[in-house]
Parts: C-alpha cells; structure tokens; sequence
C-alpha cells in the first residue's frame, strides 16, 4: 500500500496550491480511509485542513478538523496537542462566518476550546482573545472591547497569535465602531510594512481602507485599496477583503478596475460556501453597479456572470440597475440570516456603512 | 548610583561570528578584497573621470607560508580616513559623501573578513587627495592595530597584504586564488591581472549577454554554452533579460526538463559585476519556475549575508520587468519560432498556464496553444476547435474520473478542468470563443445524455428503480436506468461536489460528538444542495436486465446493494463503516443464496 500511498504523495509535490492540490488530498484521505489506516487518515485530514483553511476552502478545513479532533480525544498519541489546539483556533476563526451556524454553538466550540487550553497549561489569554473575536463577527462590539482589553492586560504566551495579527483585530474592531483615527494610529506599524505576518497587511488593508476614507484621505485609500488589491488578489480566503477593497474603486467611480474585479472573483463567491465573504463581496458588487447606473442612468453593462449565481442572461448585456437589484436582494439575504443569527442589526450598519464608504450615501 | 561603562569586544569573537553568519564562508575575502579596489576605483573615478582603474593580484609563495597582495590604483586612504575606516569596526569610508548606490561594499566591514584567513593584515595607501602622505597600516586579529607614516613615495592606491594564518593555507595556494579571483570577479568592468611564479594571467571577461555577435544563431549558441558550464544542463534556449527599475541585465535559461511550482530553482547573481550569491531565490515573478538566470544587479540593494535582494519596491519593478522579458520572449516565439514555442508549452505549460491566468493579453494570445487533458487523451483548443463547436468540461478531477471511460466510450471528449489552473482558463474561453458552446458540466449531467428507454423498458425496470431507491435512500443516492455504454458496466455511480463534500461531513459526524455535529451539520447547509448522489443502471448489460426477473425481493435487494458499493468502490470512494457491514453481509448472503440453489 506505501507505494500508492508514495506515488500520490510524489503528485502533491508537483501540484502548485489551489484546488488541485486539495484534491490530491481528498484522494490520499480515501486511500487511508479505505486501508483503514488511522495515523495516515489523520496526519493527511490534519494537512489538508490547513491547506482548505489557507485556499478559501474553511468548510472542507472544518470537516476534516473535527474529525482529526474527535480521532485525537480517542488516541492522544496521535498528535501533539499543543498544534492540534494551535489548528482549533483557526478553526474557531472560521466558523463564525458561516451564517447557518448558530450563536450558541459558535460560543460552545469558543468554550470547548477554552476547556483545552487550560488543560495544555496556558492562560486564558486566548481563550478571551477569541471571545473577544467571535463577539466582534456577531456584532457585540462594547464586550468584544471589554474581552480585548482583558487579554491585552495578560501577558503573552505560546498560544498567543503573532503581534500583528493581534494588532489587525484590533483594528478591525476600532474600525467597525468607527474609531478611525485610533485605528490608523494603532496600524502606522502595519502600514509601514515595520508589522507583518502571513495575512497581515492582507487582511488588515480592508479595514484601514475605510478608517482612511472617513477621515478624508481619499487618495491614501485609493494607494492602499491598490496595493491591498495586489497582495490579496490570488487567493480565495480573501474573498471578502477583496470585496470591501473594491469599495475605493467603486467611491472614486473607476469603472474599469471595478468591473475587472468583479469578473474575476463572481466565480469564487459561487464557489464559497461562508455567508460572511459572500455578502462582503456581492454587497460591494451591488453598490458597483449602483454606482454605474446613477453614472450613466439607463445605460446597459457587458459582463460574464456565473451561471449558477442565477442572475445570468443569454448574451451578458444588462441593466446596470437591475444588476444593482439582483446583487443587493442576495447580499440582504445574507444580511437578514445574519442578524438574526447574531440577534442584532449589525449587518444594516455594515450596508449603511459600505454605502458611505462607496460615495453612495 | 549607576555610571555608564564600554562593553568589552573580543574582535576574534566577532570574526568567527562574521564569518559563520555573516559571510558565506572563509573564501570571500577574495570578494571583499576586491570590491574594496572596485569602490576605490570608482571613488577616484568620481574626481578624475578621464582614469582608467586596474586591479592587480599577486601570491607570493615562501616557506613560511604564502601571501596575498591586492593592489589597486584607486582612490587611497589619507591618514586620518585610515584611523577611522580601518581601525573603527562598523565604519565605512563609503557612508559618507559619495554616493552609497556607486559602492558595493564597506570597506571597513570588508576588511574584516581577512582576519577569518589571516592574523594579520598590512595595508599601505596613498591617498589621491593633494599631498596626502603615504601610510602604513597594520592590523591584527587579537584587535590591536598601528598605524605609520612612510617616508618614501608611493603610487595612489592601496596595497593589501595578508598572510595565511595555520590551517587556512589552502585559501593562499596560486590555483586556489585564480580560481576564487574567477569566481567572484569574472565579470568586474576593471582589468584584473594575477601574478603568481612569474606568469600573468587576465581574469576578467566581458559577461557574455553584453558581446557583440554576427548574428543571433551565434549568440543564441555562446549564451546556451554558457548556460550549460555555469548549471550544467543543455538548456532550450537563453532568453536576454533587461530591467531598466534596478538596472538589471542577463540571460535566462530555459529548462530542458519539467519543473514543478514547488522546487524553487535558483539562480546566479552579480551585483555591480562582482559575484554575490549562486543561490538567490525570489527574483522572477511566481510564475517564471521554467527557467534559471544569470544576472547581474547595478541598482537593488543586498541583504546583509548577501545571498539575496531586500524586498522593496525596486526589486518588485524588477521581477515585473523580468517577467515582461520572459512574455515577450513567448510572444516572440508564437509570432516567429512555433516549433520551439510548442516544445516549450510541452515542457513548460504549466507555468505559461499560470501567466495565463495573470494576464489577459497573454491569455489571448496563448490559450489556443495550451494542452488540456480530454477523455480523448491531451489536446490544444486549436485542434479541439477545428472539429467542434461545443465544449465541456468539468471542474474537479474526481468527477472526471467517474466520467471518463464512459464518456470517452461514448466518443465524447469530456475536458477536465481538475487540474491546476484549467477550471479559471477554462471559464474564460466563452468571451475568447465566441459563437462556441462552451460550459462546465457537473459529472450527473452526462447521465442527461445517456439513451432514454422505450416506454416497454421502462414498464420492466419500474420495479427494480423502485426497490433500489427504497434501498439505497438511507445512503442519499438515487436511482434510474437508462442505456450506456460500455455495456459491460452495469452500473455508474456520480456524484457531484456537494454530494461528495457531504459524504465527508457523515464521516466526520460518525466519530463527532453532539456539538460538532450540529457545527457540522450547519456548516453542510450553508454548502447547499441536497446532496444526492447518483446511481444509474445499465440497461444494456445482461445482468441488469436479468435482475428484473428476479422475484425474490430480499434477494434483489442484497444485489442492488453489491452494485451499488461496487461501483463506489470503482471511484475510488471509501466505504463508510456501515457500508462495510452491508458489503460483507451481502457478499455472504448472495453465497448462501447461491450454494441453497446449488
């Protein structure tokens, strides 16, 4: 069986990231799975996990997590338990943005992880650090506050993320209350490249974009929302951050880019199956083409839609409002599971807020 | 009370720490030797444009151990810049006025790594300025230093002695020098002559990129031949790069083998024409793994251990200055050099792939040419399309892979969109292709094709389809019969991702507790779909239509469970363990039902 095993493992050397690479993967998993082989159907769920989490594929990352997790309660030999939590808290990131999981599993699993840190020994720094995080991604700003000022307080520890991811939550939150000058004081280590780490500026550049534009540097945000536009560009995880950068474009009514934008990345929105990255992406496009239709009033727009979004047409010449329409009714979808997820209106603010962004208000 | 005291620096220290981490081994004192008469060249170039510099090496072999003398006739050194470059370590003369762009060391810092080969370093500098004396400076590596006033007149320019300290001889042998003298200075634009036992040899030569030749077959032949003595392979062809953003110019070397993504080659750098590092990574877009580069840098700034460039903006200009020579090249190829340009995409479609992807010029102009595999075996769209007018292809290798034989049975020429960056080129080809059906297809829809059966067909089958879907609902799989072939598969199963993704999430749920299936379960909703996978009978083969003869319905209903793990089994899907159970028992079953016949 090592030589399938070696002949498949030879492929996933010679395959570049991306979906292609996953599903090298999905075939090692049937081939452990159909040996029966427990440590090699674990140590390759374990790697694909990850590689799903890095290629915008998190719902995959879940499935095969959970099952390397309930694997691991009933062997513990076979993972170290400190990566095994470092993976949980990736994990625990990514669920909230799946709008059909609910409140009080989102803040089970944060507890259950909580429950495994103090068991690995470290404080419970983390453990508030992604209270605090999931708080924020269902709208509860003030304790998410009130959470990070407590881990801050605590020292740091081996299950800390890096400082700079820490920094980009908490820009992301003083952004989201609208604490702009704060926030682009906190980032000046990000936006000077002194602060950097795997996904940051990445992901931190769709926040500051807005921080810049509501204090009035429009021409910073425009730099930013470009560059941001380059790092982010090739990969899925970004889907979201990539919609809220397209919010610049869209303000200072630079068609081109946008609509090069939103050709490109439609098909990962129907590929993706978290509600967060999908409303973040369809609400900016809808705004887009509200933005061109207000333009040109009437005018009708040539672009290739995926078919299965289901507002496709034979011959790709629409309506530049009626696309407006269409776009904006499947984000609010999105925005309604949300809020009642969440039990709040944070998700109308988010529109309202896209729209000041986008120069729409 | 506190008072501010000097740390106290073990110079050894500090050079066995420099040489470990800091420089990349004993050898590059030779380097650092010689970018310091570069720099002094240059310096006295900047306030005499009309001299012309050279460089001038001797090994002076004795019993006693051999010497190395580097001599330039460069700018020199007055007295007080000795006392301040020489004898202050993290000083350099080149910090200062000048401009640090002209430079490519420090002397100061260079001077350093002598002491990894030599206890002791004799300098003897007059300097260009106007009656500057000559001096005599003397250095040893347990950090003591003297400086002297000569009283005889010596020509402008620094004269370096050093003498090999015990075990590092083998740094000072005549051969050893020339080569390392070679190696790093091959390329430099100042004449370097090497004295050793009265021959004299000439090391420098002009960088073969930068020759005049008769024609392009001539310079094609001498950069491939370089190509092959600097890596060793018989490249496809060299390609002459030029970036205007840090001054860059070279050749790069097409690969005469496939290269994947992941084995980062590297490639041979110089900067300002002095050999910096054989191993530089990051240097050409993502997408440039087909080739290997020598260049050489005048304007991007090394890092400390000089193996590599800083990130900045000038070296990200470059890699796009790099890569808009590495496209032209293709594009000039696709206009005038088609055979070479097809042995290329054989070898190297992978990364004009990725291009593709990137840009969309590129993209228009190559995709014809690129190969995709089909279920007829690899073609280009170029031949695809000048027989057909319809194409489909599916996003996923597995899903190819349950469809293939049976498509390609069926003379269908499926394409598979599984494998890197085929699925995004692929859904670009409607805007490319208009007036073509082009679209993806799930592997079920293929069922859609396959031949309806007569109403009479359907009328006996009616039973069967039943009975299976009753059956194989517990496992969300549907059924129905249709005729396909090869009539020898009885039966197909298909399923598309959301089916496959949700037999992913039962595997999970079987080991998960409560709270994770239920996170499980709604992170399956959020996926969409119903799930349902697909089971389609055979109506052409023997055994499907005998089993509508078969009354004994606990029987048929074993038979139809065998089909269906069968054909899980031929996609290559694990069974769950629930299935396992069913496969061993009906197995079993159908043997005694078999052996009571008997």
């Amino acid at each position: 069986m090592s030589s399938d095993y070696d002949s498949i493992l030879q492929r996933l050397n010679e395959v570049p990231p991306g979906r292609e690479r996953i599903a090298v993967f999905e075939e090692l998993i049937r081939m452990a799975d159909s040996n029966k082989d427990v440590p090699m159907a674990y140590d390759v769920r374990r790697d694909y996990c990850r590689l799903c989490c890095e290629e915008g594929a998190p719902e995959k990352g879940i499935v095969a997590f959970s099952w390397c997790l309930a694997q691991f309660d009933k062997d513990p030999q076979l993972d170290d338990e400190h990566s095994l939590i470092w993976q949980y808290k990736v994990i625990l990131e990514l669920i909230p943005i799946f709008h059909t999981v609910s409140r009080d599993q989102i803040v089970k699993l944060q507890e259950d992880m909580a429950k495994r840190l103090e068991h690995l020994g470290v404080s419970e720094r983390t453990a508030h650090y992604y209270r605090s995080w999931n708080l924020m991604r269902m709208g509860d700003y003030d304790q998410a506050l009130s959470y990070q000022e407590t881990y801050m307080a605590m020292a740091r520890d081996s299950m800390s993320d890096c400082k700079a991811c820490e920094a980009d939550r908490q820009v992301e939150l003083l952004v989201r209350m609208h604490k702009d000058e704060e926030a682009l004081k906190l980032a000046k280590p990000i936006m000077s490249g002194r602060m950097r780490c795997g996904e940051v500026p990445e992901f931190t550049n769709a926040h500051l974009v807005k921080a810049l534009i509501r204090v009035g540097k429009e021409a910073e945000a425009v730099e930013l929302a470009k560059s941001g536009y380059k790092i982010a560009h090739g990969e899925r995880k970004y889907l979201g951050t990539i919609g809220d950068l397209l919010l610049v474009p869209i303000r200072v009514r630079d068609f081109q880019t946008g609509l090069r934008q939103i050709t490109k990345h439609l098909p990962w929105v129907v590929d993706s199956a978290a509600g967060e990255l999908k409303f973040r992406f369809l609400h900016a496009a809808s705004l887009y083409f509200e933005a061109f239709a207000a333009q040109a009033p009437g005018k009708t727009i040539k672009i290739r839609l995926p078919e299965s979004l289901g507002i496709a047409q034979e011959g790709d010449q629409y309506e530049a409002a009626a696309l407006a329409e269409a776009f904006l009714k499947q984000a609010q979808e999105f925005a309604v599971l949300f809020n009642r997820r969440n039990g709040n209106t944070r998700y109308d603010q988010l529109i309202a807020d896209n729209r000041v962004i986008a120069g729409l208000a | 009370m506190s008072s501010d005291q000097n740390f106290q620096v073990n110079l050894g220290g500090v050079i066995r720490l420099l040489s470990d981490h800091l420089y990349g081994g004993p050898e590059v004192f030779i380097r650092e030797l010689l970018q310091n008469s570069v720099d002094a060249i240059t310096a006295r170039r900047k306030i005499d444009a009309s001299y012309s510099g050279r460089i001038r090496v001797e090994v002076i072999t004795s019993d006693r151990g051999n010497t190395v003398c580097v001599e330039d006739d460069g700018i020199g050194l007055t007295e007080s810049e000795v006392h301040q470059f020489l004898a202050t370590i993290g000083e350099s003369s080149k910090s200062g006025d000048l401009s640090r762009g002209d430079f490519i060391g420090q002397f100061g810092i260079g001077l350093l790594s002598a002491f990894v080969v030599s206890d002791e370093i004799t300098v003897l500098t007059q300097s260009a300025r106007d009656s500057a004396q000559p001096v005599q400076w003397t250095g040893r590596a347990n950090g003591t230093y003297a400086v002297t006033q000569l009283s005889q007149s010596l020509p402008v320019g620094t004269q370096v002695f050093l003498r090999s300290r015990p075990g590092k001889e083998e740094f000072f042998e005549p051969e050893r020098v020339q080569e390392l003298l070679r190696y790093f200075g091959h390329h430099l634009p100042w004449p370097i002559e090497f004295h050793s036992k009265g021959t004299v040899a000439n090391i420098t030569e002009t960088a073969p990129w930068r020759q005049a030749f008769a024609s392009d077959a001539q310079r094609r032949e001498t950069l491939l031949r370089y190509g092959r003595a600097t890596f060793g392979p018989e490249f496809l062809d060299a390609v002459p790069l030029r970036s205007e953003t840090g001054s860059v110019d070279g050749v790069a070397f097409v690969l005469p083998f496939t290269a994947s993504p992941a084995s980062r080659h590297t490639h041979r750098v110089y900067l300002k024409n002095m050999l910096l590092t054989e191993s530089a990574g990051s240097l050409l877009p993502e997408w440039a793994f087909f080739v290997r580069c020598v260049i050489n840098a005048d304007r991007l700034r090394p890092n400390a251990a000089r193996d590599a460039f800083y990130k900045d903006d000038a070296l990200e200009k470059t890699q796009q200055e790099i890569g808009r020579c590495l496209k032209d090249y293709l594009i000039s190829l696709s206009q005038f050099d088609r055979r070479r340009l097809e042995q290329l995409i054989r070898l190297h479609y992978l990364p004009i792939k990725s291009l593709a992807t990137e840009d969309e010029e590129f993209y228009r102009l190559f995709i014809r040419w690129l190969p995709f595999e089909t279920t007829t075996g690899s073609v280009t769209l170029e031949e695809y399309f000048q027989s057909n007018k319809s194409l489909r292809y599916v996003k996923d290798v597995d899903q190819f892979r349950q469809i293939a034989s049976v498509a390609s049975a069926q003379g269908l020429c499926l394409f598979n969109g599984g494998y890197a960056y085929d699925a995004e080129l692929l859904d670009k080809l409607p805007e490319e292709f208009p007036g073509h059906d082009i679209r993806p297809m799930e592997a079920s829809e293929l069922v859609q094709d396959f031949e309806e059966l007569s109403l009479e067909e359907s009328q006996q089958v009616f039973d069967l389809i039943k009975l299976a879907d009753i059956v194989l609902q517990k496992y969300k799989c549907r059924v129905e019969a249709r005729r396909f072939v090869p009539a020898e598969l009885p039966a197909l199963y298909t399923a598309n991702n959301s089916a496959r993704f949700l037999r992913s999430v039962e595997q999970s749920t079987e080991v998960a507790d409560d709270m994770w299936s239920g996170i499980l379960n709604n992170v399956a909703a959020a996926v969409g779909a119903d799930g349902y996978a697909q089971l389609v009978l055979n109506f052409r083969n023997p055994l499907i239509r005998k089993l509508t003869e078969i009354p004994d319905k606990s029987l048929l209903k074993r038979i139809i469970e065998v089909l269906y793990l069968q054909s899980l089994l031929l996609g290559h899907y694990p069974l769950s363990s629930e299935e396992r159970k069913i496969l061993g028992s009906g197995l079993l079953g159908l043997i005694e039902h078999f052996l009571a016949n008997e």
